[in-house]
């Protein structure tokens, strides 16, 4: 009788080699099956959520490794005239791991080289939205977990207020960076946090941080900003649409802080304007304010050119309780006090901050 | 919006009315304001930024003087109201401290600035460390050094210390090759408290 000695078994045939590779496979043809479905789902929900407005996804990607996944190419249209007003390179949705750790499943989010284009035809498109239902689910679609933390990455924001303004004189603030975090705050954690910073018609930089507290009601809030070295001519062609001055030359620095406690908001604003040249422009007066202006402008390059430094300071208060009110004595009192007495400090004075 | 406008343009012109030499620029207007400043004015937007980075805001900025590696009695006083505030919100977690030498944080090409100013920045360091450790043997002091550029393999693990620096400069503080946007940083440690979640 022959007996057969039964040999190592090959390794394909071992668990270690069939299960990984199986998993592979499945999640290759997941991916290859999945990925089409629902981007073609998630298209056709975005085309028609909104009669005001459309969004579309050109890829999905799985990114399995990090246990992500990737929308990229995200255009935003205006169905009224077919204007494009967002393009979004890349929107990233991944596993927050360090939350895990916690008994969380929640999700980062990354937005990378964001293109925002706001004008009146966007806001009145927004102001129509009035079924924040729909907005809702659309964030469910793309997004279906709670968020906890959003990185903004290479983003910009172009003003696009005014026809005939080219390409270069149009308000624009790019390299957007900022982080928002803690975005499901709890009793003990109640803090939400965020950070932004860019670049101002190129030539300055604005930096803003604040604190949020969403578990209150109403949610308290505080924020710090700092906008450095803006060229106020590069302003021009914005300003000569709102008033009747434009700036031969000038930097402007600006400080602000501000806080909402139980429904209220008060802050300050401190704005430092350096080598000043205020000029009227020749657009035509609109009433008495700019009649105003148009007199304080010729007065004050008469005080400029007779002032060694040019530079005009001063701190506006303000608060808000159903109305907005400014404290015009305070700015005016700080304002005389920079000429003749004391000089502002520039910077955030750290006056107002969330507990 | 043209009110705000106007306002401001009054207020600018009546105050350019200045004949009298101006003040010291440094001189600060908190003396003449209401209220009392809730962090130390000092603390910059960078120092905020970070902090908030950290989910934090508990965050001041202290200064040494030139080549000096101790903690001043007013830098004390500060570092202990913050060290109380955040035990009064939560359990501390961590300590971060973000020390400069009596130089701007090297550039690309410096890398590291001298020796001296590496060991000035790890003398302060080790100052701040034992000053807390004073107040609470348990602190866990992080410390960091902005006289050296983070190491690769910190880059490569996306390490604290390359973290830390690389949100510094991306908010725009000066080098020893630029001026940068910001004030100097220069004899100066940011100090951040971060509580358990």
């Amino acid at each position: 009788m022959k007996s057969f000695k039964q040999g190592p078994r090959p390794l394909y045939r071992k668990k270690r080699f069939i299960i990984p590779v199986s998993l592979f496979a499945l999640l290759l043809v997941a991916r290859m099956i999945a990925e089409p479905i629902i981007l073609k789902n998630a298209n056709k929900f975005l085309a028609t959520f909104s009669p005001e407005m459309s969004f579309h996804i050109d890829d999905l990607d799985f990114r399995f490794i990090r246990g992500a996944y990737g929308f990229t190419g995200i255009t935003g249209k205006l169905k009224e005239n077919g204007k494009e007003f967002m393009n979004l390179k890349d929107l990233d949705v991944s596993m927050a791991w360090r939350e895990i750790f916690k008994g969380r499943i929640v999700a980062d989010v990354v937005v990378a080289d964001l293109d925002f284009s706001y004008s009146q035809g966007l806001k009145a498109a927004a102001d129509k939205m009035t079924n924040k239902g729909d907005q809702k689910q659309a964030k469910e679609k793309l997004i279906p977990f709670k968020v906890e933390r959003v990185d903004i990455k290479d983003s910009k924001v172009t003003l696009n207020d005014y026809r005939g303004l080219k390409e270069g004189e149009k308000f624009k603030i790019t390299d957007i960076t900022g982080t928002m975090t803690n975005l499901t705050p709890n009793e003990k954690f109640p803090l939400s946090f965020f950070n932004v910073h860019a670049s101002v018609m190129g030539s300055s930089n604005v930096k803003s941080t604040g604190n949020l507290n969403i578990l209150a009601k109403p949610p308290k809030w505080d924020v710090d900003g700092e906008l450095l070295n803006f060229d106020l001519t590069s302003a021009n062609q914005f300003l000569k649409n709102k008033v009747p001055l434009t700036f031969t030359k000038g930097k402007l620095d600006v400080y602000a802080e501000a806080k909402s406690e139980k429904g209220k908001v008060e802050g300050y604003i401190k704005p430092f304007m350096k080598n000043l040249d205020i000029m009227k422009s020749e657009e035509s007066f609109k009433g008495i304010k700019h009649w105003g202006i148009e007199v304080l402008t010729a007065l004050g390059n008469l005080v400029l050119r007779a002032s060694d430094t040019k530079s005009v300071a001063t701190k506006i208060p303000f608060s808000y309780d159903g109305e907005l009110k400014v404290d015009s004595g305070e700015a005016l009192s700080k304002a005389i006090q920079h000429g003749f007495e004391q000089k502002l400090s520039p910077g955030i004075e750290n006056r107002y901050e969330l507990e | 919006m043209k009110f705000q406008i106007f306002m401001f343009v009054s207020v600018a012109v009546l105050s350019s009315c200045a004949s009298k030499p101006a003040k010291d620029p440094g001189a600060t207007a908190a003396g003449t304001t209401a209220g009392t400043a809730t962090q130390s004015e000092a603390t910059s937007m960078e120092s905020k930024i970070l902090a908030s980075q950290e989910e934090s805001n508990l965050v001041t900025e202290i200064s040494f003087s030139k080549g000096v590696a101790s903690i001043s009695g007013a830098a004390k006083k500060e570092l202990s109201a913050l060290f109380t505030k955040a035990k009064s919100r939560g359990t501390v977690d961590d300590i971060k401290v973000i020390t400069w030498g009596d130089r701007e944080y090297p550039s690309k090409m410096d890398k590291e600035l001298s020796e001296v100013q590496v060991n000035l920045v790890e003398k302060r360091n080790d100052a701040i460390k034992a000053y807390f450790e004073g107040i609470d043997k348990d602190a866990d002091v992080e410390v960091f050094s902005m006289a050296m550029r983070p190491g690769m393999i910190n880059k490569l693990m996306s390490g604290d210390d390359a973290k830390i620096k690389k949100s510094l400069e991306a908010s725009g503080i000066p080098n020893t090759d630029s001026k940068g946007k910001t004030a100097s940083k220069a004899s100066k440690s940011i100090v951040i408290f971060t509580l358990e979640q």
